[in-house]
């Protein structure tokens, strides 16, 4: 069971959480096919000079 | 001059996954130093040579008869940090990670030092050190918990799949939150603000790069952490929800938790025991943590500021926090409170000239 899982186990019925888990990496994947954008600055925590 | 880009460091990192389970237990984290050692090798040559010489030499040094711990022990941390400032020094040899192994030897000298640990040997060092998915951006893990870690590691898949799960949510924080959002949120600050006095403007610039280095640096912890959990093991948290913190004491005990530890350890209760004054302990250490961002008087002052916000904090906290503490109205006033302290450092500094 992960994070998301238990998260969702505590807000909804126990037949929609397989579908909410689903659908929030679905999301989290589209958000990153259509918004995900490599980083123009240094950032100072990242030790790659 | 070479600059690594992050993504290719963590696709070469992802590659440690399949590496520590397909490889026979026993042998395992030897394969992925073995994977670390020859990325290291590839990418940055100058680093695999330095962290080489810390891998072979440490053990070297701490081992052998009891005596002249001291002495040892001084002479260690003195290399390592001429190490640290040599790497700063020279800009453009792709160093990776110095700021963080270093961190990381400094812990295993002094523990031996104070006889909290025993010497490594040199293949604790090799899997401790040459750890990819750590190595750019953290934790400032401890050499006890990472070998706790691998001798109850085993195949577990649920924490296989919340690993995969913290590396989807690191991504969108980083690749998406960071370096778009937020990159789009700062563009349309600077233009409102293009006819507000520099002051303000920096002051608000600045807390939205507050909330970019959040998201891009808990992201990259997410992705760390995520990678570790799909290899078996579980290591330190680096955050623990920041902005939900009441003041600014709170506050950075909760950002970048395996530094503020580390300097805690290291800096602030040693000070504060030598010196007995905790102001001088909490200066110090503030100072180890600005000039481990970088070796620059902006941060020499970003260090006096942030301690001084840390003491006005502890003053308000125990003249009217009592009273406030229980109010709804605390919760957002005091995230506002801490970004607008730990923003108006830069504001504030290039009013004395000092530019970042």
């Amino acid at each position: 069971m992960t994070p998301l899982w238990s998260f969702y186990e505590r807000l909804l019925p126990g037949r929609l959480v397989w579908p909410a888990v689903t659908l929030t990496y679905m999301i989290a994947i589209l958000l990153l096919l259509l918004f995900a954008r490599v980083p123009v600055e240094q950032i100072i925590y990242i030790d790659l000079n | 001059m070479s600059v690594l880009d992050y993504h290719v460091f963590l696709l070469l990192s992802l590659v440690c996954v399949p590496i520590s389970w397909s490889v026979p237990r026993a042998h395992a984290f030897d394969a992925v130093a073995g994977w670390t050692a020859l990325c290291l090798v590839v990418l940055s040559p100058a680093t695999a040579l330095w962290l080489t010489a810390i891998v072979l030499g440490l053990p070297k040094l701490l081992a052998g008869r009891d005596a002249r711990r001291g002495p040892r022990a001084v002479l260690a941390i003195l290399l390592l940090t001429v190490g640290l400032i040599v790497s700063r020094a020279l800009p453009g040899w792709a160093w990776i990670g110095g700021a963080f192994f270093t961190l990381r030897a400094m812990h295993v000298v002094i523990e031996w030092w104070m006889r909290r640990l025993s010497a490594p040997s040199l293949r604790e060092s090799l899997h401790y050190f040459l750890f990819l998915p750590v190595l750019a951006a953290g934790p400032i893990h401890r050499l006890p918990h990472f070998q706790h870690q691998l001798r109850r590691r085993r195949w577990d898949p649920q924490m296989f799949f919340t690993g995969a799960e913290r590396i989807l949510l690191g991504l969108v924080w980083f690749y998406v939150v960071a370096s778009f959002v937020l990159v789009q949120v700062d563009a349309r600050l600077a233009w409102y603000l293009s006819d507000v006095a520099d002051f303000w403007s920096v002051w608000a610039r600045a807390a939205v790069s507050w909330l970019e280095l959040f998201f891009a640096f808990s992201g990259t912890t997410h992705l760390a952490l995520g990678i570790s959990l799909m290899m078996g093991l579980k290591l330190e948290e680096n955050f623990d929800r920041p902005w939900a913190a009441r003041n600014l004491v709170d506050f950075w005990t909760r950002w970048h938790m395996t530094l503020t530890h580390w300097v805690r350890d290291y800096a602030f209760r040693p000070l504060t025991a030598l010196t007995r004054s905790p102001v001088v302990g909490l200066l110090g250490a503030m100072l180890v943590v600005g000039l481990w961002h970088e070796f620059s008087l902006y941060y020499v002052l970003w260090a006096m500021w942030q301690s001084l916000g840390i003491l006005l904090s502890q003053l308000v906290n125990r003249r009217i926090g009592a009273r406030w503490r229980r109010s709804w109205i605390t919760a957002p006033f005091g995230f506002l409170a801490i970004l607008a302290w730990l923003s108006a450092a830069r504001p504030v500094i290039e009013l004395m000239g000092v530019g970042h």
